[in-house]
């Protein structure tokens, strides 16, 4: 998860992200520009769980002070599940033999499938396997969609404490509950992480946590290794050479008495509303026993959620939940949260309307004012701007109400990057955006924001002709938007793209033309752009230009007419068609049409340059010397500075960036 | 061209009369008798060690439009005098000491210049701009290549296109030197277009590109751009063919160089090429209007001639 500055409130804090991707999410209402802090809660009464309470049955106080229930929800939230199996040092039986794997496989299996059996179509589920590596066997994954269980790694070396922070670290996804079911011996040999890290990581986690600990494993481990040394003389495993060091979190005597680790944990474990499940009598918790029981506590659990008034933002919160007019309930909810203490930068001051920005400060102070021509010209010659972006990703957001703000900025800060000649900078700047598209995708449903987040981030990369680094992006896109014709024709122009030869742009005849089986690809996305009113006359004018590269002239006027019989509002289309013509023209031997096509280019941009080379050549070659000359005398003396949309021709949709970066920012208001 | 009698076309013109006032050396200039269908041919001629022969006449000249044999009325040699366009590539690729050399070598060719030539600069990228007019101030080219900006695309099929069809006295010799990467990005001029503009005009093209030679790296410099230059070096360019043939039609030249070039040198032996080079004149019968094709022969053995392949009319 990128680094959210303030908001690194682990938790239940509703993160920027949340509010970046939900501004009017279905389900949910997420406060935009505080923290919001959800709390879930399941009261039972006895064995039963008591439902249609409402926010004026609890009383929920912050580091004791009371705070005013905004909201209550109940059932409608989507889980995720993460199953932790312990799959260490044959956890079938005793470590002395190897472990059968296809039968482990197939008990983790059974389990796998029980879990899934109860949840819901909107719940998820991940699996996550722990010995000497944590493996994640699969990610979140719907329970209609789960692959089989197949390929553990198992008998190694336990790295337990390693693998439930892992799995409690994960980020969860806006608008979702993670609930963690852990299954372990209790055994750890390998871990980085130390118990009480375990507890405190747990304590700060996002996750309700449940551990269950598998003693029966552990005594039968513990028996064969003592029947082993006492029996046979041998005090190893008998296909081991060594016994590892361990840590413990129960003790392997006969009433598996919790260690002093395993108190670590345990605090850890009930400050996120979770529980510690240990035999009690004859009452041998399962993986799936304690999923079913935690998993009907959530079902019916109320979400709570609150702004804290009254309490300082950083630090601990403890945070206690009670229901007054019915004392005899059991009120189960997480202890408290941990917001990082952030101290406010100093501002920054405020750097003139036209002065070279350097430091990420006056970027930010820049770009909130809205000069984003400003920002983006300093950007350009910017000597680091790789550096300015890892700034900015170690230092959060800026805006920590404003996360549409800073999805706009990241776009900015990212463009001279993906346009840099170093390697290093276009592979930055393409992995930040990798980890930092999923923040702007909505948690449900794809909104209008992402689109043009979207939109504007492909226009940019689009500009620098790198086909194949663009490709991925616009089928992630596609697949989102898949009714949004803007990105057919991206698609479109990205596969043209592909038909220049490598990353030399060669126009004409033998080096430019497409090749055959490119060609065939483009023509036929181009046509299935064409029908789409919006695009049809840049499409066209677009096919025919490819038309003409593959030597089709007569199809490539076709297509140039048909894109002209209706008037063009877009002034560059306009003069891409007629200078498309003039050259078409000249290529069915038309010169007279050819003449006048770039006559009307050039009126369209006076001064543009293209369409005065292409009439001075037309008219020296029909004769006409001395209006040539007087061309050629125009077109190296003029000053005029204005950019001939020819020139960025195969730069395609990035003409629309700036528009797109507008537009942006307007909705980011 | 509608009539005949005044058919320069695309070669070297006629001079009759020169304007009054000029100056002593200009009075000097040689002169052609008026003829009704004058064309003038530059041709250069060579022994086998590249070394410039003199001292030919009229008879020792055959010259061929479009196979009919036709009367050389005159030969001049190194006399006329000589308008020199450098048109530089400043675009992304052309930066820092390479910038810096081409400076070097524009103003060692300038000081090459005779009294009576001049030059004319020309820096393009996707624009192409006249950046200074035909001077003989030296201190004015320099100062417009220091300024020089490099960047953008490259439009230098546009950019050839221009400097041949810009207007150029008639009674000067006409050289284009093209200093190039070879690449063209942004051109809207074909290269068939822009050879038979360069059949309508009058103008040798000489191109300086980048090498297919043997690679030389000078001085200190990373693994990462020996392989770069190598890359360069080895892999053809796209235009290659095309470069040839558009300084063979118009009797230039195509001059590579590498990293360790001096294009001082390389600029001065283009200009020597060039001024080393005999006029002919001659009247032109017998052929129709169109496309003349040129075919020119030294009666003597072991030399090698080279001349503009044709001209329209």
């Amino acid at each position: 998860m990128i680094a959210r500055g303030p908001l690194l409130a682990g938790l239940t804090i509703a993160s920027a992200v949340a509010v970046l991707a939900g501004q009017e999410p279905p389900q949910q209402t997420f406060r935009a520009g505080t923290d919001v802090v959800m709390v879930d809660v399941s009261v039972r009464d006895g064995r039963q769980i008591v439902t249609g309470l409402t926010a004026a049955d609890f009383v929920l106080t912050d580091n004791g002070v009371r705070q005013q229930i905004e909201n209550v929800e109940a059932t409608s939230v989507p889980i995720d599940v993460t199953l932790v199996v312990d799959v260490s040092g044959n956890p079938g039986m005793a470590w002395r033999t190897r472990a059968n794997a296809s039968a482990i496989e197939a008990s983790v299996q059974r389990e796998v499938s029980q879990v899934a059996a109860i949840l819901r179509p909107v719940d998820r589920l991940r699996l996550v396997t722990i010995d000497r590596y944590i493996r994640q066997v699969w990610p979140f994954l719907p329970v209609n969609a789960l692959p089989p269980v197949r390929g553990l790694e198992m008998d190694g070396l336990a790295a337990t404490y390693d693998a439930l922070a892992a799995v409690l670290l994960h980020p969860v996804a806006p608008a979702r509950r993670h609930v963690v079911i852990a299954r372990t011996k209790g055994v750890d040999t390998i871990s980085a992480v130390r118990s009480g890290a375990l507890g405190a990581i747990a304590q700060r986690s996002d996750a309700r946590f449940h551990l269950v600990l598998m003693e029966e494993a552990l005594t039968t481990d513990e028996e064969a290794r003592r029947w082993q040394c006492v029996q046979l003389g041998q005090c190893w495993p008998t296909v081991r050479s060594w016994i590892p060091h361990k840590t413990l979190m129960i003790d392997s005597g006969e009433f598996h008495k919790i260690t002093t680790d395993g108190f670590l944990i345990k605090a850890g474990v009930e400050a996120t509303g979770g529980a510690w499940h240990q035999a009690a009598g004859l009452s041998v918790p399962s993986l799936t026993g304690t999923f079913k029981a935690t998993f009907d506590d959530f079902r019916s659990s109320y979400m709570l959620r609150y702004t804290p008034q009254g309490v300082a933002r950083g630090g601990w919160h403890t945070i206690k939940v009670t229901v007054p007019e019915r004392r005899s309930l059991e009120v189960n909810a997480r202890r408290g949260y941990g917001v990082e203490e952030v101290i406010p930068p100093a501002p920054a001051p405020v750097p003139a309307p036209n002065a070279r920005l350097r430091a990420l400060p006056e970027f930010i102070a820049a770009f909130e004012r809205g000069a984003l021509g400003q920002v983006q010209d300093s950007l350009r010659r910017h000597a680091a701007p790789l550096l300015l972006l890892k700034d900015f990703e170690e230092e959060g957001n800026p805006w920590p109400g404003s996360p549409r703000l800073e999805a706009a900025f990241v776009l900015a800060l990212c463009e001279p990057l993906v346009y840099s000649t170093r390697s290093a900078d276009r592979d930055g700047a393409l992995a930040f955006l990798n980890r930092y598209w999923p923040l702007v995708r909505h948690p449900l449903d794809p909104d209008d924001f992402e689109a043009e987040w979207a939109y504007a981030a492909l226009t940019m990369l689009q500009g620098v002709i790198r086909p194949a680094m663009t490709e991925p992006f616009i089928e992630r896109v596609r697949e989102r938007f898949p009714n949004d014709p803007r990105f057919l024709l991206l698609r479109a122009i990205n596969s043209e793209q592909r038909s220049l030869p490598g990353t030399r742009l060669t126009i004409y005849e033998a080096p430019g033309a497409p090749r055959p089986e490119i060609a065939e690809v483009v023509r036929q996305q181009y046509l299935e752009a064409i029908q789409f009113p919006a695009i049809a006359a840049e499409a066209r004018i677009r096919l025919s230009w490819m038309l003409y590269r593959a030597g089709h002239p007569e199809e490539a006027r076709s297509q140039l007419m048909q894109a002209g019989a209706s008037p063009l509002p877009d002034v560059e289309l306009r003069y891409l068609q007629q200078l498309f013509l003039g050259h078409v023209m000249a290529a069915t031997g038309d010169q007279d049409q050819s003449i006048a096509a770039y006559r009307a280019a050039a009126a369209i941009l006076p001064a543009a340059q293209s369409p005065r080379v292409g009439l001075m050549n037309a008219l020296l070659l029909r004769g006409e010397r001395a209006e040539a000359e007087s061309l050629a005398e125009f077109i190296q003396t003029t000053r005029a500075q204005s950019q001939d949309p020819w020139w960025t021709y195969w730069q395609g949709q990035y003409r629309m960036h700036p528009q797109a970066m507008q537009r942006l920012l307007e909705m980011a208001k | 061209m509608k009539a005949r009698t005044v058919a320069l076309v695309c070669v070297a013109a006629v001079v009759t009369t020169l304007p009054a006032g000029r100056s002593r050396a200009q009075e000097q200039l040689p002169t052609f008798r008026s003829m009704a269908n004058a064309v003038a041919v530059d041709v250069s001629v060579r022994d086998n060690k590249r070394k410039s022969v003199t001292g030919l006449r009229a008879g020792d000249f055959e010259i061929y439009d479009n196979g009919v044999k036709q009367d050389v009325a005159e030969v001049s040699y190194g006399r006329l005098p000589i308008d020199v366009t450098v048109a530089l590539d400043i675009s992304f690729s052309v930066t820092g000491i390479l910038l810096e050399r081409l400076r070097s070598g524009v103003v060692t060719l300038m000081r090459d210049l005779g009294r009576e030539d001049r030059l004319r600069l020309m820096l393009f990228n996707s624009r192409v701009a006249r950046v200074v007019d035909f001077t003989t101030d030296e201190k004015k080219v320099e100062a417009a290549i220091k300024g020089a900006i490099a960047g953008g695309g490259t439009g230098l099929f546009d950019s050839i296109s221009v400097a041949l069809v810009s207007t150029a006295p008639r009674d000067r010799r006409q050289l284009v030197v093209v200093f190039t990467d070879g690449n063209d990005s942004t051109s809207t001029t074909q290269p068939a277009t822009l050879t038979n503009v360069a059949l309508r005009t009058r103008a040798a093209v000489a191109m300086v590109l980048p090498g297919n030679g043997p690679i030389v790296v000078t001085g200190s410099t990373s693994a990462q751009q020996v392989f770069t230059s190598l890359k360069m070096s080895l892999t053809p360019q796209p235009y290659d063919g095309f470069f040839q043939s558009l300084a063979s039609a118009t009797g230039g030249s195509v001059v590579r160089t590498n990293a360790s070039s001096d294009l001082n040198a390389v600029f001065k032996q283009i200009l020597e090429e060039f001024r080393s080079a005999y006029v002919l004149l001659y009247d032109v019968k017998g052929v129709e209007r169109g496309y003349h094709e040129l075919e020119v022969k030294v009666k003597r053995d072991g030399v090698n001639v080279t001349a503009r392949r044709g001209y329209w009319n």
